[in-house]
């Protein structure tokens, strides 16, 4: 399978938020979420994740938080304030718009 | 945004501004883990630890490019960049301190001298009212039989005070009238003002001590109180504190102090020193004015709360009308118009718009002042980014972008701005006070100017805009370096100069021009001062002394009692020695004259002429001022009450009203007046009565034994080789016996023209320009100096290799010259353009009675000598400023110079 190089526009924000939408979890966790729950068809880059993350949590839509893990190891645990549930409703709605708008275009039957 | 976006936004922004340290580290944690995380998972898929963790960092493409993207998500970023360049700014100007020094300095005079003048601009035009809602406050006028505005009278006063609902308050001022103490007392003459006892609230001020006037206060018997001035209390009484209470003698007559006004009452101000009760009985009947007017109160009112305009317009004229009575139909007097408070200040009279004119004309040349130190400023900085060229180059070639770079150079200019600011708000605080007393003759209020914040805000707005334009000039420059050359190509090298000094030499035409405008602004107004100074008024005021006298009314309303008193005063002064000869006069020279509309019989028609000035005037004062007469009889002693009516009249007069045939024996009569046609008996060669340069105007002569005034002078023509100053001690003495409790105000006819109302209004604009101007001149002469000096240092080489190719002295400080000379020549030819254009804001038309002018007088707009003298100073001024430049080129050793690269 080729590697999902771009993310179609401004939808990694979208699915970083579904993401936390699930539980607070960190950064490492939350590239290894998406590539799971999408069967490893969506991957994000480590250098883009957390510029991402970082511009989500200044507009407001995540908060972070210090924590200890499981294993004893201190990281930024990241969770979805009010507004960022909010946003991901909104984004979700465009999205589902948007994307049974362009199925329907492509099963067009051919004449 | 939503407020609820901010609740998490804002506390994110404050902690990357103020725990940016903090936020740095927990970046560098959070990346930390995930490398440790990244490097875990490819361990346990079974790849060597030390492959894991480089492949962990791979993934992250570049820690440091993805901490600077996890950076600018913050969005204060720039923020910290101001930070640093004003550190590095801050450090780069420690490193040169007489640079820094140089640039603050002429920085601060600049904004100083800005600062100042904006304080009085300030005070003086855009908040020369202080009222409490100014919005609500009306003015009203009356109207004459032609329709022309006149001070309302006292029953049209009373009147509105008793039958306006529109109004909240009506109040009323009287005429300024001299008050004056006891003879020992030293404070004679001073200005009154007799006021309502709701006048103060009225306009809303509140007394600075004491109270205002009671409403019973206003009866006859019960108005023995006054209310001194700031200015009157600090220089008449010391700034007493316990003065409220006191009692003074005051017109000789025991008068208890009760409050002391604020400290400005702003342009309506008017330098009155003492307030009286407006105890309107014995003001009516008192009729102390000349012959046309009765008494006249100023009526100034309050709109009530949401009353309109118009309704408080159509309200008083029904009140004026019901007063008018039947008699209304035929003329146009006797309506009440409601004038706005504030057109007072917007459609001011002739002499204050060219005052407020000559204010911002000042202004104009502090502001001029403040461009020229910018410019010397920006080629400062332009010179010393030649020198940081390598600095600027190796910056670009490690990939710092322009941007960033013309920001940090704005940030150091914006250092060098806002200290000079500083500085200059302290010389401000310090000249303050002088720019407001020159000042102060101009717009005649008592002016106070305090650092307000309207002014603080002003000189760091200037600060920061100037610093923002004129520091752009040399960023754009400095940082034009070609990225694709080597770092040897951006330095400056012997041949690629000229292109590089082009913005400095733009920098100089610039103040140049500006200093040449500049210089014939005032050369243009100086000039015309000294013509006004010397023109011919029409009189001979040497030798003659002044001194005029106030009859109060309670014992003086009997007209013989008045010319009694005329009589006893010229027999006591005709027979002093050294008197030449004296007279009597209502309106000194240079004091102006009343005027009412006139009709003139001649033959069989009557003809209605326009607002006419007249004077009343003794037998011998013609003669006494030396002024010829040109027909017929100057008036003789038999011209008395009971004599037929006569009048003499000017020859503006007979030129216009009768061109061509013989005035003598036409009748004229002022239409204020019971009609009283007099016979014209002789015709006056023409003079100045109000201000030296004025054109002249019809002027009518009227027997002073006719009219009878109160209030009059005497003009007293001394023996040529008589000492001025020892009479008028002597002076005093002699009149004492005529009346004991006369005051006499003394004076001499030349005092009375220094003070006439166009020299008084001149020269403190001239002082100021003056002071602009050589301002202006310093700083041409240091940037000058300072862009010739740049230029020398950097043609060293070339200067030496013409010096070894034999080029001598004198011709290497020709190429010096000539360069600055050529710029200096395109200055002063754009300059000249420049004040030529400007020169039309100057009015040149000639200045009649109703307002003095300030402006040019006796010369053209293109004065040649003006030009051609600020053409030769400036050339002087360069050509100094250049010389040591020049002989440090002459004397370039060629063997120094080669080797020094």
């Amino acid at each position: 399978m080729s590697k999902p190089s771009d993310l179609v526009q401004g939808t990694l924000d979208m699915l970083l938020l579904k993401i936390l939408a699930l539980e607070p979890m960190n950064g490492f966790a939350v590239s290894q979420r998406l590539k799971q729950v999408s069967g490893d068809v969506l991957q994000v880059s480590d250098g883009s994740l957390y510029p991402a993350l970082h511009k989500l949590e200044q507009q407001g839509w995540i908060t972070a938080e210090w924590k200890t893990s499981e294993y004893g190891r201190r990281a930024k645990y990241y969770s979805l304030t009010r507004l960022g549930r909010r946003q991901l409703e909104k984004e979700a709605d465009n999205w589902g718009r948007l994307s049974s708008a362009i199925s329907r275009v492509i099963k067009l039957e051919e004449a | 945004m939503r407020p609820e976006h901010w609740l998490y936004t804002i506390p994110l922004r404050l902690r990357s501004l103020f725990r940016w340290a903090q936020a740095n580290q927990e970046l560098d944690d959070e990346l930390r883990d995930q490398l440790e995380r990244k490097a875990e998972e490819y361990v346990a898929k079974g790849i060597a630890p030390e492959e894991a963790r480089r492949r962990a960092r791979l993934d992250l493409g570049g820690i440091e490019q993805t901490k600077e993207k996890c950076r600018d998500a913050r969005r204060v970023n720039w923020v910290q960049d101001l930070i640093q360049d004003t550190r590095y700014g801050f450090r780069m100007l420690r490193k040169s301190p007489g640079f820094t020094a140089v640039a603050v300095v002429t920085l601060a005079l600049g904004i100083g001298a800005n600062t100042a003048m904006f304080g009085v601009v300030d005070s003086a035009l855009l908040h020369a009212l202080p009222f409490r809602d100014i919005e609500r406050l009306v003015n009203v006028w009356t109207t004459d039989a032609g329709g022309d505005t006149h001070t309302p009278l006292p029953d049209q006063y009373l009147a509105l005070r008793k039958y306006s609902h529109a109004f909240e308050q009506v109040a009323g001022a009287g005429w300024v009238d001299n008050f004056y103490g006891s003879d020992e007392s030293g404070w004679q003459n001073l200005r009154g003002l007799l006021v309502s006892s709701n006048w103060l609230p009225t306009l809303g001020f509140q007394p600075l001590l004491g109270r205002n006037f009671r409403e019973d206060e206003q009866i006859a018997g019960r108005d023995a109180v006054v209310i001194l001035s700031f200015s009157c209390w600090h220089t008449c009484f010391h700034g007493d504190p316990a003065i409220v209470g006191k009692q003074i003698l005051l017109n000789r007559r025991p008068v208890t102090i009760v409050g002391v006004m604020p400290q400005s009452l702003g342009a309506y101000d008017e330098n009155i020193e003492v307030y009286a009760p407006l105890e309107l009985e014995s003001y009516a009947s008192s009729s102390t004015l000349r012959v046309a007017n009765t008494a006249r109160v100023r009526i100034v009112a309050r709109l009530k709360l949401g009353a309109a305009l118009d309704q408080a317009r159509s309200e008083t004229e029904s009140i004026a009308r019901s007063l008018r009575g039947a008699t209304a139909s035929t003329d146009r007097s006797g309506h009440l118009l409601v004038e706005d408070f504030s057109e007072m200040l917007r459609h001011p009279g002739p002499t204050r718009r060219n005052a407020q004119l000559g204010l911002w004309m000042t202004a104009v040349a502090a502001g001029v002042v403040l461009l020229i130190a910018c410019a010397n400023v920006a080629s400062l900085l332009l010179g010393r980014g030649v020198k940081r060229c390598r600095e600027v180059a190796v910056r670009s070639a490690l990939g710092c972008s322009r941007g960033r770079m013309i920001r940090q150079l704005l940030a150091e200019s914006m250092l060098l701005f806002l200290g000079g600011g500083s500085l200059g708000l302290l010389a401000a605080r310090w000249s303050q006070e002088v720019i407001t007393k020159i000042a102060s003759g101009i717009v005649w209020d008592k002016m106070i100017v305090e650092i307000n914040p309207r002014i603080l805000l002003m000189s760091l707005g200037v600060s920061l805009l100037s610093a923002l334009f004129f520091g752009m000039i040399p960023a754009l420059h400095v940082t034009r370096v070609n990225s694709n050359g080597s770092l040897k190509d951006a330095l400056p090298s012997a041949t690629s100069g000229a292109r590089a000094r082009r913005p400095r030499k733009l920098l100089v035409v610039f103040q140049v021009a500006l200093g040449m405008v500049l210089l014939v602004g005032f050369g243009l107004l100086f000039r015309s001062l000294l013509y006004v100074e010397s023109s011919p008024l029409g009189f001979d005021p040497h030798n003659v002394l002044t001194a005029g006298v106030s009859l109060p009314v309670s014992r003086y309303s009997d007209p013989s009692a008045k010319a009694g008193v005329m009589r006893k005063a010229l027999e006591q002064v005709r027979s002093m020695p050294g008197v030449e000869s004296a007279s009597i006069v209502d309106s000194l020279p240079m004091d102006g004259a009343d005027s009412a509309r006139l009709s003139i019989k001649s033959d069989s028609s009557v003809a209605m002429l326009d607002e006419t000035w007249f004077l009343s005037v003794g037998p011998d004062y013609f003669s006494t001022l030396k002024i010829p007469m040109l027909a017929g009889r100057p008036f003789r002693e038999t011209d008395v009450r009971e004599a037929p009516p006569v009048a003499i009249v000017n020859q503006t007069f007979a030129k216009r009203y009768f061109p061509g045939t013989n005035p003598i024996g036409s009748r004229l009569a002022f239409a204020d007046l019971p009609t009283t046609w007099r016979e014209i008996v002789g015709v006056v060669s023409d003079f100045r009565q109000r201000n030296p340069e004025e054109d002249l105007t019809p002027l009518v002569y009227l027997p002073v034994a006719q009219t009878l005034p109160v209030r009059w002078s005497m003009a007293i023509r001394l023996r040529a080789a008589s000492d001025l100053g020892s009479f008028s001690t002597s002076f005093g003495k002699q009149l004492q016996p005529v009346d004991p409790r006369l005051y006499w105000k003394l004076g001499s006819m030349q005092a009375q023209i220094h003070d006439s109302e166009s020299l008084t209004l001149r020269r403190p604009i001239i002082m100021l320009l003056a002071s602009f101007g050589s301002l202006a001149l310093i700083l041409v002469i240091v940037g000058v100096f300072g862009v010739t000096s740049y230029s020398v240092a950097e043609r060293t080489r070339e200067i030496g290799i013409r010096t070894a190719l034999g080029a001598t002295r004198l011709e290497i400080a020709s190429l010096v010259l000539r360069e600055s000379m050529s710029v200096t020549f395109v200055g002063l030819a754009a300059g000249a353009l420049c004040a030529y254009a400007m020169s039309r804001f100057f009015p040149t038309e000639g200045i009649g009675w109703s307002g003095s002018g300030i402006f040019l007088y006796g010369i053209s707009r293109t004065d040649g000598l003006t030009y051609g003298l600020a053409f030769a100073l400036l050339t002087s001024v360069v050509l100094a400023a250049s010389w040591v430049p020049a002989r440090r080129a002459m004397r370039v050793d060629p063997m120094v110079a080669l080797r020094y690269e």
